[in-house]
């Protein structure tokens, strides 16, 4: 029977406190964001565990734990076979552990900080996420900001969209970018390819627009309008403006 | 300055891959490319170097052979001082950044790129600082060096400047601010010739980790019959705002 105990680890800031006894097998289970993976690392770095990355799944197999990962940006699934040790790992929503612990202290890098000009509503617990592909324009991002603004969502950006300049990389959602998990998230200009959907919790509702009537995304969509995102956008924003004031 | 940059390399998402294909990077260098983090982090070393020409840049490339491709890049952006590194089980990411750390010598400053290469999910370059007992900085997105060098990022609400006055491990993240600049021509022919040394690179194994299976990887996502909405622009467009209103509560 498996002596594992897997403790869900919460940041108190991304440099190393005392580590739990490891005297038997032990799997910490961080934040997948930034001061978790910083924290993670730390942690491994100083104690020789055993790194798994970020864990989709998990399962006890006698005394061994088999844990899944995605990679290659989301197109290949990889398993990890763990002996009994310290091991540490990072997740989105791994639900199913036996407890939580506090770990970490506040880095001491002399960081300069200053407000952002971009104060809109963070991506993290939205219920509505409007997202943004490379079919737009800087316009298309404008009209994203509107929709999102009469909903009370926020707004997000895939990596190609991103690397053209249409939004932060604060805004990026996807394998390689932050994990939303809204009730609605809305698709526009987007074909849907697995490296962005990654990043999208699987309770989430998919709206989507998309010119393509083939673009993947309408395969796992429950509602969309095959259409030009530059015709339809400003339109949507209107009807939902006209009716927040009515 | 010593700057070591880490480049890993991965399979051009544009090709199909498969689990075996995954595991033989050496089997050849076509389909090989610098990821967009890799690509930021090589530019803001090359934008380090612009402001001051002392700054000595070193770089590293994954994939062993199959890295030689990428390894011209580089070259061909005026960095000679470039080889290739096997990693023989790059999905450890343990044994990866200890490998890593072996190759850093007495940099000041390690850039990497956010992911190292196709296995890795962002832990890698902060456990590299860990190995090499380095401070670290994720997710970095561009470079100032007007005044002094300073590395920028966006995180929680603020923007955030770290000064580069000591020792540090970098991690680099996509930006427009620094998308990598294409070489000139000459230099491209130059680097097509230029020998390509490779650095052996051992990082102890974690023995409690096995690699258990690589497969394909079905969608996460179940399929659905999307209800697609007909009609002009407009009624579709109030149909769409009528869904999403509806769902928002």
């Amino acid at each position: 029977m498996s002596g594992w105990t897997i403790l869900s680890v919460t940041c108190g800031g991304p440099a190393p406190t005392a580590i739990p006894d490891s005297s038997h097998p032990l799997l910490l289970v961080f934040p997948a964001d930034e001061t978790g993976e910083a924290l993670a690392g730390a942690v491994a770095a100083l104690s020789g565990a055993a790194v798994l990355g970020r864990i989709a799944a998990l399962r006890r197999e006698g005394d061994d734990l088999i844990v899944t990962r995605a990679t290659h940006g989301g197109r290949l699934s990889l398993d990890l076979r763990v002996a009994p040790c310290l091991a540490v790992a990072t997740a989105n929503d791994l639900g199913g552990t036996d407890g939580e612990v506090v770990l970490g202290q506040p880095a001491s890098l002399a960081i300069e900080r200053s407000p952002l000009a971009d104060q809109s509503v963070s991506l993290e617990g939205a219920r509505v996420v409007i997202g943004g592909g490379r079919g737009l324009d800087p316009e298309g991002f404008v009209q994203l900001e509107r929709i999102a603004k009469a909903l009370g969502g926020a707004v997000s950006a895939s990596l190609p969209a991103v690397d053209l300049g249409l939004a932060p990389v604060a805004r990026q959602v996807g394998q390689s970018g932050k994990f939303v998990n809204p009730a609605i998230y809305f698709a526009a200009g987007m074909s849907g390819t697995p490296q962005h959907f990654a990043g999208v919790g699987a309770r989430a509702r998919i709206i989507a627009v998309n010119q393509d009537r083939e673009a993947p995304v309408f395969g796992f969509a429950e509602a969309g309008a095959v259409g030009d995102a530059r015709e339809l956008l400003p339109l949507i924003a209107d009807a939902l403006e006209e009716r927040r004031g009515s | 300055m010593k700057v070591a940059v880490l480049i890993a390399g991965v399979q051009d998402p544009k090709w199909p891959v498969t689990p075996s294909g995954a595991l033989g990077e050496e089997q050849g260098d076509q389909h090989r490319i610098m990821s967009p983090f890799d690509e930021a982090a090589l530019e803001i070393a090359l934008r380090l170097r612009d402001a001051d020409p002392a700054v000595q840049i070193m770089a590293h490339v994954g994939g062993g052979a199959a890295g030689v491709k990428i390894a011209r890049t580089v070259a061909s952006l005026n960095v000679s001082d470039v080889a290739t590194v096997a990693l023989d089980r790059p999905w450890d990411q343990a044994a990866t950044a200890r490998a890593l750390a072996g190759l850093c010598g007495d940099a000041d400053l390690v850039l990497i790129g956010r992911e190292f290469g196709d296995f890795d999910d962002g832990l890698v370059p902060a456990l590299l600082a860990g190995v090499l007992g380095l401070p670290f900085f994720g997710r970095a997105q561009a470079v100032e060096t007007q005044g002094g060098a300073r590395l920028l990022r966006e995180s929680g609400g603020s923007s955030e400047r770290l000064a580069l006055t000591g020792r540090l491990v970098a991690s680099v993240t996509n930006d427009r601010r620094t998308r990598l600049r294409k070489p000139l021509m000459k230099n491209v022919m130059q680097a097509r010739q230029a020998v390509i040394g490779e650095a052996s690179a051992m990082g102890e194994p974690v023995a409690a980790l096995a690699l258990h299976q690589l497969t394909e990887r079905a969608s996460g996502r179940a399929r659905t019959d999307c209800t697609l909405l007909d009609g002009p622009a407009e009624s579709r467009a109030r149909a769409l705002a009528a869904l999403l209103w509806e769902e928002r509560a």
